[in-house]
């Protein structure tokens, strides 16, 4: 379903990862090998503690493996310094936090608005991407709300807000449901999956909840550190 | 929404250790404020006082001031007349002239003979009519009233003399001063058994008698050496007594009128004088004033010196260093105050936002951004509070100097308004605002370095 041609969305290569807890090792990740082709809408599933997280903050460039690679949109992010890497997620990656991670003296739409102004420097126009953002998240009228003024579903929705206004090419979402109850949650996935058609953006949620791992189009299952199977919808990749 | 409205929301909220932050800053801008315009207007009393006592330049031979007092005829100008007219006529120095006259530093032995009582003195011999101009002096515009001169332009043989000298003559009585201090009667145990015929004779002596009144006046002998080391003795009548604010000038203070002391340093001989006094209408003439005077007094050919009111009367330059000094430790107490205040409350909102400061390094804000944040809310929190404490010190300060508090310094006798000057130095408001931003800056920087090293995984888990 890839085409040889098109760089994938992500790439990774040989990725160990391992944690120290006091004089223990603790494996996070072991080996994996994983090409995230792009526009799909893809799940990271498995039990807690599999290495989700893990997984989600590499290809977020927020965390460097101990070994193996990781391309992001065609770009090697071992290669880049700190402060390049820092701008290259505020330009390519868009998160979505399972605590929200709004700030609270901000109203929802400068809470969106905030990052845009590592991107755009005229503030009309951040505006202007902050209020369409919260508009396609169906949050409109609530924009001068304070974080506290609002319900957990709808505090995840400004947090999706913020993570597509300033449309990156990789938007990940590290277990964005499991704050919120079972409809809200399934509510959020199906506005994820709604805005991605739309953008054709690449989105990488986890989950541990097998209802909503079975909505994503490629199914990366991770067992103990493992990919353990792949599949996408309708047949296997 | 700019950087600082978020800092300001950061800084709103923790209201209640904002606050207190606030507060200590505020304090201590406060107090750096008051105390500082305090000072200022202690210094332009000083100042105010000094020159109207020694005026701004004084123009005396080379030596004088070391050695004068004990050779006036060697270290005199004798041709001081020509002189100040020649500086009351300048071109240049008219137009910023308040005074200039001429004194004379004469010092000997002044008797209450009648009393057989004697004390030495050190006087000075002045023009009273330029005297009490001098004494008028308020070129800063402070409003402080003239200093009293008792010295009258048409009483060629009235003086004035310390009250500590009037007591050592046992001039009390007479002078019907009513604070004077008792002399101790003399015991058996201080002194040798006398006859009787001598203690009694002893005891005569010892008891004050009123001099003699001319006129009606109180009147003392005053002795000196003439140049030539022949004893001169006028005649001066004593109009008040005047307590002097150091003890040693109370017990040999004497002022008179300059015909007199010349009559008592010379005699026959030409007159001369010790110092031509310059005072100007505005302390910013000192230094041009001066360079005219040294060429006026360079084409004069006398080896004659300018000196300013700092060198004669030391004592003024002692007082504002005592203050200066004073000050720089209070405003140093209140920066540390100010420094630790300000590190504590950023140092805590940046161990209560870890979470935020992960979120924002994942969504692409750069260390030196989380490093602004929080020395934006560290600036912000030094310029708060140091306007408010500003604000403060100077409403408290303008009630002070409605009220009108009178304090006495140090050496002086006349109380002088204890004013705030919270405006006097326009330093003194900006640089409390600037210093305490500046410290802020300083205090929340690490803090804010702190925030923006942090891993941001391991931020991510305290979201
Ligand atoms: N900071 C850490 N210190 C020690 N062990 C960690 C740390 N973070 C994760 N781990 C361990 O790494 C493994 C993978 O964790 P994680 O990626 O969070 O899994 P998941 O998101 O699937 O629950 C787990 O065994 C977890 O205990
Ligand atoms: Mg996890």
């Amino acid at each position: 379903m890839v085409s040889a041609t098109a760089t994938p969305a992500a790439q990774l290569r040989g990725i160990h990862k391992h944690y120290r807890l006091g004089e223990v090792d603790v494996p996070a990740l072991c080996g994996i090998d994983l090409d995230l082709p792009r526009g799909v809408f893809s799940v990271i599933g498995g039990p807690s503690g599999s290495g989700k997280s893990t997984l989600l903050n590499l290809l977020g460039c927020i965390d460097a493996p101990d070994a193996g690679s990781v391309d992001v949109d065609g770009q090697a992010v071992a290669a880049l310094g700190d402060t390049q890497r820092t701008r290259f997620r505020a330009r390519h990656v868009g998160f979505v936090f399972q605590n929200f991670n709004l700030i609270p003296v901000l109203t929802a739409i400068e809470n969106v608005e905030y990052p845009l102004r590592l991107l755009e420097d005229n503030a009309p126009r951040r505006r202007d991407m902050a209020r369409s953002a919260l508009i396609e998240v169906g949050l409109e009228g609530l924009e001068d709300r304070l974080p506290s003024a609002l319900s957990g579903g709808q505090r995840q929705r400004v947090a999706v807000a913020r993570a597509l206004a300033k449309r990156p090419a990789l938007v990940l979402a590290d277990e964005p449901t499991a704050n919120l109850d079972q409809a809200t949650g399934r509510g959020l996935i199906d506005l994820m999956r709604r805005i991605q058609s739309a953008t054709g953006a690449t989105f990488v949620f986890s989950s541990h909840d097998p209802q909503l791992i079975a909505e994503a189009d490629l199914r990366v299952h991770l067992v103990d550190g493992r990919v353990t199977a792949i599949d996408t919808r309708g047949g296997n990749a | 929404m700019n950087s600082l409205n978020l800092a300001w929301r950061n800084i709103l909220r923790n209201r209640r250790r904002s606050l207190l932050t606030l507060a200590a800053i505020g304090v201590g801008s406060f107090a750096i404020i008051l105390f500082g315009g305090q000072v200022v207007s202690t210094i332009r009393g000083l100042y105010t006082e000094t020159i109207r006592a020694a005026g701004h330049l004084q123009i005396q031979q080379k030596g004088h001031l070391e050695f004068g007092r004990a050779n006036p005829g060697r270290f005199a100008i004798y041709n001081y007349e020509a002189l100040v007219d020649q500086l009351r006529n300048d071109e240049y120095l008219a137009p910023r002239l308040a005074v200039v006259t001429p004194i004379l530093h004469v010092q000997g032995v002044a008797g209450n003979f009648d009393a057989g009582m004697s004390s030495a003195f050190s006087g000075q011999g002045v023009v009273p009519a330029d005297q009490k101009t001098m004494l008028a002096w308020d070129g800063l515009r402070l409003g402080q009233a003239p200093t009293a001169s008792p010295l009258l332009p048409d009483d060629p043989n009235g003086g004035v003399i310390g009250r500590g000298l009037a007591q050592l003559l046992g001039l009390c009585p007479a002078l019907a001063l009513t604070d004077c201090a008792q002399m101790p009667p003399e015991t058996i145990a201080d002194a040798a058994p006398l006859p009787t015929d001598v203690a009694a004779l002893a005891e005569k002596t010892a008891s004050p008698t009123a001099p003699e009144k001319h006129n009606g006046r109180v009147g003392i002998e005053l002795l000196a050496a003439s140049p030539s080391g022949a004893p001169n003795v006028v005649r001066m009548d004593v109009l008040a007594a005047e307590r002097q604010g150091v003890r040693e000038l109370d017990n040999v203070l004497i002022g008179l009128p300059l015909p007199l002391a010349q009559k008592m340093v010379f005699g026959a001989a030409t007159p001369a004088v010790s110092s031509i006094v310059v005072q100007l209408k505005h302390a910013g003439d000192l230094e041009p004033a001066r360079t005219r005077i040294q060429e006026i007094v360079a084409r004069n050919g006398a080896p004659l010196e300018v000196l300013d009111f700092h060198v004669i009367n030391p004592t003024f330059d002692q007082i504002i260093g005592m203050f200066g000094a004073i000050f720089r430790f209070i405003a140093l107490l209140m920066s540390i105050v100010a420094l630790f205040s300000v590190a504590n409350a950023v140092n805590m909102a940046v161990s209560e936002r870890v979470g935020e400061i992960g979120t924002l390094r994942a969504l692409g804000f750069e260390r030196r951004h989380i490093r602004a944040i929080f020395v934006t809310e560290g600036a912000l929190l030094g310029l708060v509070g140091s306007i408010a404490g500003s604000l403060a010190a100077v409403a408290l300060a303008t009630w002070i100097n409605r009220v009108g508090v009178t304090w006495t310094p140090p050496g002086r006798t006349a109380p002088v308004a204890l004013g705030v000057d919270v405006f006097g130095d326009s330093r003194l408001l900006l640089l409390t605002v600037a210093v305490t931003i500046g410290l802020a800056c300083v205090s929340a920087w690490l803090p804010s370095r702190r925030a923006a090293r942090m891993e941001i995984v391991e931020a991510l888990r305290h979201a």
